[in-house]
Formats: C-alpha cells, structure tokens, sequence
C-alpha cells in the first residue's frame, strides 16, 4: 500500500510538470517580458523547475505516516 | 597557451582518475564500497551531462534561444518517473542478472538473440556519432586554448592530440571497465571516477558562469538589458525563434526517454546500482544537479553573443571568453571540466556498448557455432578479449567518424540524432515492463520499423550535407517518389527535421509494435518471462525456487560450465551455496531443474541471457515446455503462495488453540486438586463438632448419675455444637454457591451508610457485651451504590464479627469508616487486636485458612468467612485486601466501583 500510494504521488508529479512545461501554460510565461530585468519565460521555467525538485525532495524523503505504521 | 602545459594538464588530470578508480577498488577489495551511497549514484546519473550540455548548451541558446532547457526539464520530469519506472527496471535487471538495454529486450521477450542483436547495431550505429562528438568537443576546445589552427587542417592521427587522448581513455577503460567476466559486477573504480567527474565539470562551468556574470558582467541583470537592447537578441528570450511548441515538446519527451534508455544512463542507473533505495535520493538531487549546472548558460551565450557577436563558433564562448580577456589560467580549468564531461561519457558509454557487441552480438554467435566448445580453458579470456577489441573497436569508429563526418556538424545536431535512436527502445522496455501482451514479433517489428524511419529521415539527410549521398533525395524523394522524401514523409509538413523524424519513427514503432503484438502467438518462453516482468515485485521472492526448465542434466556438466565461465572455485562456491538454501542434493549425477535454471541465471550475468541459454542447452537435454504447461506453473506457484500464506494462518490459529486449551487444562488440575483439598478440610472440619457433639451425647448417655445442672450444660453443648455444624453447611453451600456461579447478583442502589449502620446496630449487642467500642466515621456525603445489599450487608457483619473476635474486651476499638478513591469507594473496618503476620495477609482469604494453620491459637468460626466475602466482593467487580502489622490492629479494606 505504501509502495503504491508513493507511486502514485510520483506519477502525479510527473503529469503535472509535463502540463506546466506544454502548451499552452507555458505560453502565458513565453513573452518579451521581463522581470526584474531577467526574461519572464527563463524566471517561470527556473521556478518551476525549482518547484518539481521541492516537491520531489518531499515526496522522496517523507516517512510513511502513522497510518502505514502496521503494514 | 603552451601546448605542453595543456596537455600535461589533461594527463595531470587523467592520472587523477586513475588513481580515484584504483583507490576505489582498492577500498573495494577492504570490504568498504565508495559507491555504495546514493550520493554518488545520483552524481554518477549526471553523466548525462556531456560535453554537449558544456559547450553545446551555450551554442544552442545562440540560435535556438532559451529551447536547451528542455533537455534538462525533460530529465526532471522523468526523474519523478524514476520510482515507479527506473526501480521497476532495476529490480528486474537485479534479479534476472541483466546487464545491458540489448540484454533486458531480448530476456524479456523470451530470450530472443536476434533481438538482442538489432538492439546493439542500432545502438552502435545510434551512439557512435555521440561519442565522436565528444572527442569533436575535446578537439575544439584543445584548439582553442592553445590556439593552434583550426580543425580543418587535419593533419594525420599521429599529429593529433585527440587521438592520444582517445588512446589514454581506452587504457582507462579496458583497466577498470573489463576487470572480471561478472558483467553484473559493479565497477567501483569506474563509477567513483565518474562522479569525481560530475562534481569538476560542474564545479568549472559554475566558475566560468561566475566569472563571465559577474567579472566580465555586472550580473544576469546587466547581460539581458544589453541584450534585450538587441531586438535578434531579445527573440532568444522567448520560443519560437527557429522553434515551436511543437518541437520544445518532442525535446522534452527526447530527453525524457533519453535519461533512462541512453546506454550510458542505463549503465549507471541500473546496471551499476548497488541498492534500490538509492533511487530515493537520486530523484531529487540529479535534476538539482542539473538546474545548477544550467543556471550560467543563458548569461554566458549572451555574454559571448555581446562580445563577438554570431562570428565566433557559439560552442565555444565558455572557453573563449574568458581566453579572449587573457585568463589563460581559467581557460585552462574550463576545458579540465569539458574535458572530463566528455571523458565520463566515452568511458560508459563505451562500457555499455562492448557489453552489448559482447554479449547480445558476438557471443551467442561464436557460442552457436558449431565449433565452439564450452568446456574449452580459454572461455573467459576469450570473453574478455571480445570485450576489450569491441571498446577498442567502437573508439576507434568513434574517432573516426569525428574526422569523416562531424566536423560538418555543431554539437547539438548530432547529440539529438543519438536521443531519437535511443527513444526508439521506449515501446518494448516501457510496454515489456507494463503490459503482458507485449511479444517478441511485436518487439521486433517495431524497432525495425523505428530503425529504418529513423535513419531515413534523420541519418540520410546528414549524409547528404557531408556529401555521401545525392541531394536529390532530399528535394525529390526516394527515387524521386514525392511522399518520400526524408524531411517530409508522407507530405508532413512543418516541422523542423528532428520532430519530423522523432515523430514518424515513435508513432511507427509503437503502431508496430503494439498491432503485431496483439495479432501474434507467443512461445511459452515469451508468456513465462512477460509474467516475470510486468508482476516482478510478486515474484522476485519466489524466483529463485520457481523454474520452468524441464529436461534432463548432468551435474557434472553443469558444473563444468559454470567452472569454464567463473573460475573453478567460484563455480562451485555458487552451485553448493544455491543448493544449501534451498536444500537441494548434490550427490546425484542427475542436476535438480532449480539448479540448472539458477545456472542459466548465473551465466546470463557473464554473457547475456541468449548465450546463456545456448550454453546450457548445449549440455543438457531441454524438453520443450507447451504454453499451457507454462501457464499451469505459473498460476502453480501463484497458488503456492496463497496455499502458503493460507498454511501458516491456520497453523498459527491452531497453535493458538492448542495454546488455550493447555492453560484451560492446566486450571482444570489446579482446580481438581483445590476440590480435593476443599473436600477434605470439609470433612474435617464438619468431625470436629461432631466428635464433641457425640463425646457430650455419650457422656449424658452412659452416667444417668451425673447432676441436673451438669446435663443441662452437656446438652446445651450439643445444641451450640449443631448449631456451629449447621452454620458451617450453610456456609460451605453458600461458598458452593458463589463458586460455581449460581449465585445470582440482585443488584440495586443501596445506601451504603445504611447499610453499615444496619450492620453495626445487628452487632452491637455482641459488642457491648464484650465492652467494645465501634466507632463509625463517614463523610458528610451519601453514597449510593449499586450491589447486592444482602451479600454486602453479609460481607460487612463478617468483618465486623471478625474483628470482635480478634479484640481484647475491655480496651478494644473498631472503626468503620468509608473513603472515596477516584472511582471506586473504600470501605475500611479497623481493630486494635493482635494483627496479622505479612506472609498471612493474602492466605487469610483461603478457604480454611484457619483449620489449615493448627499453631494459631483456634478462634471460633469455620474459616469460611473470609473465602465468602472475597468471592461476594469479586462478583461485585471489587477488590478486599488487608493491611497490617503484628501487635499494631488490622484494617480490612473492600472496595465497590462507584458510579
């Protein structure tokens, strides 16, 4: 149960990055325009990037919760 | 720069790694594992930055602008994929002893050879042009920095220093690349210089980004104004400057594939992981490797764009930037780290491969003919050496298609060629892992398909521009049939070439793949190892004990196998381990069917499932397995494991059983003996009246002369001594009574106040005769509980007449009193008689008790009294002790629950 709840969070991330680096939310961000003098479209593709490791690093590392104690 | 100083450098640097892989091996050999740690495993995965990320990253920005992220974010997204995918493959590459991308396609579509061989040509014609470029990246950057004339003027191998690089990478790699025959064995050495690796080259582009940011710039703000100034520039910012949507996604989803089925990832992420767990790790920090490393890329192309414009070769602005404002020393480090960035790719790269030609392509062809024995001393020099020729062999291609073709090329171009070939394993590996229905003529047809797309719409077209083939073919189409031509097949139009050739070949492989699948027959070979695949966490505990090989072998010949393979002690060390565990005999002649699969197993780890399973039929004589019969065992042993699991559940439930019916028993003896006991003090006590009662009758009886006053006292005798037997039955039916259960509670809510007062006024006569003082203290407050007022009221008079019985008259004290105690209420009858030893205070509540201890001196009663009341006070769900010392009183405490 475990194993397959992990998977399953795992999958989802991997679906939802896929949509936020597509067509067409990636073409909201894909403008000449800047932010803080850096291109709109480098800051959201870094931010999402930075996003996915986040997510990824707490979904790796997190302990099974008290529920999966017994399994 | 000096020629020298650089090429010293490189060797400086070279020797350094030399030294990490022997130190590594060395540690190895001590028992302690470097690469046992998913630090380096996730750092050993970022060989995946090549050269190409290096120098070519900056290039592609200069016409493509910010599309080269998608290489990296392709990655991350898989690297989410890498728990339930990469694990997947890992465990199945663990327990089927796989060591290869040609060797997991072929096992799992049932062993098949000639699968395994088109998977390695394609990955051999597929990669080499990568590995050439590598030793391009090396080459260029080498000019660069000495500043020699350009490329163009080749001037022979021996006069070239990329050919004597190549030459010191061949030695690394045939040192620590083909140390044992075990292809399953992990290469320590290699692996540790690898991730030694990964850490300079992002240490050195991390320091040419800061240098060129913020030394040469006034940091990412500054860059992108000035060029945002520039309207080509500022298209960079955005896709859709020679890119589209269309062609950012195939990127990602290239690089998604590429990231898993690249040889060289599939060597360091499967092949050469130690622990599954390791993956954990790696999920998070590769593709946080990969943003680091990425952060300077867009700063430095457009610094290099600034500062030459598009005259200078945008591959090379990392090195030639800081060259170009004379910081040779910093030059210098740059091209250490793409150096090693190229250097780690051609080592694994070129280490899975020879595994592949090895393996799936020379060995099962050498094992098949017919010439060959197996027996023969020479099998594992013979393995190494093909081994060794095939590293020699692609390095060589290598190098030579550097100097033929790719000279004509930038990095990038041809990086993506080699993504679109690896991505054509994609159907069978992620549909073999998957699906069931997935067959070998499926497998088959698809990759050929996938193949032939793939060469025609993206190989052709880069022969023609090197001038290998005729132009028209692009203009015309093959034999000038218009829908064939190689960058619009079929009259697709609108896409640029690698999008075009990536999509037509994917989307042929997988109709193939998946059509032919689903028309075809499979062999009993394919269904059994579909199973195994797709359901591997549910049978790789079972594995091992779980065969399908029938037939008939000979011990001796099997060992003889292994032994020409692994060496005589090794062989036999694995046979007689495998057969201890699973407590197979080996004194037969005859080999156990497990043996001969755990055999096969051995041997595919050393040359590939194909060949194994050639070699082990060459000694034994297989009978062929019906599809049904494979089935049959297949659901056997599923069955076996519920059958099992079942077993243990009811032998446990039995266990149990047994368990309560031993202590039930145990209570019965204890409980028979106590009756004997009780039977026994019963009779005795009930004589002991009797006696006198008869003594006394007798006397009165026999002397008619004995005074009035005398007989009457006799007789009086008689009667008290009948009246203690009839109080001694009742109470012996009443403790009968209570024990047995009988005794129904009729419980109500008392007053428990009045209940004492009721007890101590039925007693007080007693008492007062005796000249003994009751004391009552009770709280202000009623208590109401609920119990059986007779009983209680009966437990209270024998406390109390207990008490009078213990106390001097004349001075004696007995006070009742009532506490509350969180949710029970005490009830405490304190005397000041002689009290009760220690060792006495739980005796006294045995029935008996009294009769039992002759020494003490006899008071009345029938020792009933107490057993009586600790049975009333239990069924009230209360407990009664006593606390008290000799010579200071006693106090008898009970306890009711309150509500």
């Amino acid at each position: 149960m475990k194993d397959k709840n992990k998977r399953q969070k795992f999958t989802l991330i991997s679906i939802l990055l896929f949509l936020l680096l597509s067509f067409p939310i990636l073409s909201a961000a894909n403008k000449i325009a800047y932010w803080f003098h850096i291109p709109s479209l480098y800051v959201y593709l870094f931010l999402v990037w930075g996003f996915a490791i986040l997510l990824l690093y707490i979904t790796a590392e997190s302990k099974p919760g008290v529920k999966n104690k017994n399994e | 720069m000096n020629n020298w100083v650089v090429i010293i450098s490189a060797l400086l640097y070279l020797g350094i790694l030399f030294g990490i892989a022997y130190y590594a091996e060395y540690r190895f050999k001590k028992g302690k594992s470097i690469i046992n740690n998913p630090y380096i495993y996730s750092l050993s995965l970022a060989v995946y930055c090549t050269a190409w990320t290096y120098y070519g990253s900056v290039g592609r920005v200069s016409t493509h602008g910010i599309d080269f992220l998608g290489y990296y974010l392709g990655p991350t997204i898989m690297s989410a994929l890498f728990w339930p995918v990469l694990r997947k493959i890992i465990r199945i590459c663990k327990t089927q002893r796989i060591n290869s991308l040609a060797d997991f396609i072929s096992t799992r579509y049932g062993k098949n050879f000639s699968l395994g061989i088109i998977v390695t040509i394609f990955c051999v014609l597929g990669i080499i042009p990568y590995i050439a470029l590598q030793l391009k990246a090396i080459s260029t950057s080498f000019t660069i920095l000495t500043q020699t004339s350009g490329a163009g003027s080749f001037a022979g191998f021996w006069k070239d220093n990329t050919f004597y690089f190549t030459i010191l990478i061949t030695i690394f790699i045939i040192l620590f690349g083909t140390r044992s025959v075990d292809a399953t064995e992990k290469h320590e050495g290699l692996v540790a210089a690898i991730a030694f690796e990964s850490i300079i080259k992002l240490i050195a582009f991390i320091v040419a980004g800061i240098f060129i940011t913020y030394f040469l710039f006034d940091g990412f703000g500054d860059i992108f104004s000035k060029a945002s100034q520039s309207t080509e520039l500022q298209q960079l910012f955005v896709l859709g400057n020679n890119t589209s949507y269309s062609s950012w996604t195939s990127l990602v989803i290239l690089s998604m594939l590429a990231v898993v089925f690249l040889p060289r990832q599939f060597q360091v992420s499967v092949v050469e992981n130690v622990q599954e767990s390791h993956v954990k790790k790696a999920v998070w920090l590769f593709p946080l490797y990969l943003l680091v490393i990425n952060i300077f890329v867009l700063p430095i192309a457009f610094g290099g764009l600034l500062t030459f414009g598009n005259g200078t070769d945008a591959d090379t602005f990392v090195l030639a930037l800081p060259l170009h404002y004379n910081q040779n020393l910093m030059g210098l480090l740059i091209f250490i780290g793409g150096f090693s960035a190229a250097s780690s790719m051609i080592i694994v790269e070129t280490i899975a491969l020879s595994t592949m030609v090895s393996n799936s392509l020379v060995l099962p062809v050498l094992f098949s003919s017919t010439g060959f024995k197996a027996s023969e001393r020479s099998v594992r020099s013979t393995i190494l050496t093909t081994r060794r020729l095939s590293i020699i062999l692609l390095l060589i291609l290598a190098y030579v298609y550097d100097k033929a073709v790719a000279e004509h090329f930038t990095l990038v171009s041809i990086g993506l060629v080699s993504f679109a070939a690896v991505a054509q394993f994609a159907p069978s590996i992620i549909g073999g892992i998957f699906w069931k229905g997935g067959s070998k003529n499926g497998a088959m047809a698809g990759l050929i398909i996938g193949f032939i797309v793939w060469s025609f719409t993206l190989v052709v077209p880069s022969m023609i521009s090197a001038g290998y083939l005729q132009a028209s073919i692009v203009s015309n189409g093959l034999f000038g049939i218009e829908w064939l031509k190689p960058h619009s097949l079929f009259g697709l139009t609108g896409l640029d070439s690698i999008t075009h050739g990536f999509f037509w070949s994917i989307f042929l492989n997988c109709c193939a793949y998946l059509f032919v699948s689903v028309y075809s027959k499979k062999n009993a070979q394919e269904i059994y190892q579909a199973e195994i695949f797709v359901d591997i966490f549910k049978h790789s505990s079972t594995q091992d004990s779980n065969t399908i090989w029938r037939g008939t072998a000979y011990l001796p010949d099997l060992n003889s196998l292994l032994e020409s393979f692994m060496g005589k002690e090794k062989a036999e060390k694995i046979l007689s381990n495998y057969a201890t565990r699973y407590k197979i005999p080996m004194e037969t002649k005859r080999a156990d069917p497990r043996l001969v699969s755990f055999a096969e197993k051995v041997l595919s780890g050393v040359i590939g499932s194909a060949s194994a399973r050639i070699m082990v039929s060459s000694v034994t004589k297989e009978e062929e397995l019906k599809i049904d019969e494979v089935i049959h065992i297949l659901r056997e042993s599923q069955q076996m494991i519920e059958l099992n699991k079942e077993l243990r559940r009811k032998s446990s439930e039995l266990q149990r059983a047994t368990d309560q019916l031993t202590s039930v028993n145990e209570q019965l003896k204890d409980m028979d003996t106590m009756k004997d006991e009780f039977l026994y003090t019963v009779t005795h006590e009930l004589r002991t009246p009797l006696t006198s009662i008869r003594a006394m009758a007798e006397i009165v009886h026999d002397n008619n002369d004995i005074p009035e006053d005398q007989k009457q006292k006799f007789l009086s005798g008689v009667i008290k001594e009948t009246e203690r037997l009839s109080h001694l039955i009742t109470q012996v039916l009443n403790l009968e009574r209570y024990e047995s259960g009988r005794q129904k509670l009729t419980s109500s809510s008392v007053l428990l106040n009045m209940l004492i007062d009721e007890s101590i006024e039925s007693i007080e006569a007693l008492a007062n005769e005796k000249q003994i003082l009751i004391v009552k203290q009770m709280p202000d407050s009623m208590f109401i509980v609920q119990c059986d007022a007779d009983l209680i009221q009966q437990v209270l008079n024998n406390l109390l007449s207990n008490a009078i019985k213990f106390v001097d008259a004349g001075s004696g004290v007995i006070k009742v009193s009532v506490h509350l105690n969180h949710d029970e209420i005490q009830v405490w009858v304190e005397d000041n008689g002689k009290g009760i030893a220690e060792e006495l205070h739980e005796l006294i509540f045995d029935k008996f008790f009294q009769a039992k201890n002759q020494t003490l001196k006899k008071p009345q009663g029938s020792g009933l009294g107490l057993a009586i009341c600790k049975k009333i006070i239990e069924m009230h769900h209360g407990k009664i002790w006593v606390e008290s010392e000799e010579g200071k009183g006693s106090r008898f405490i009970f306890t009711l629950p309150s509500n």
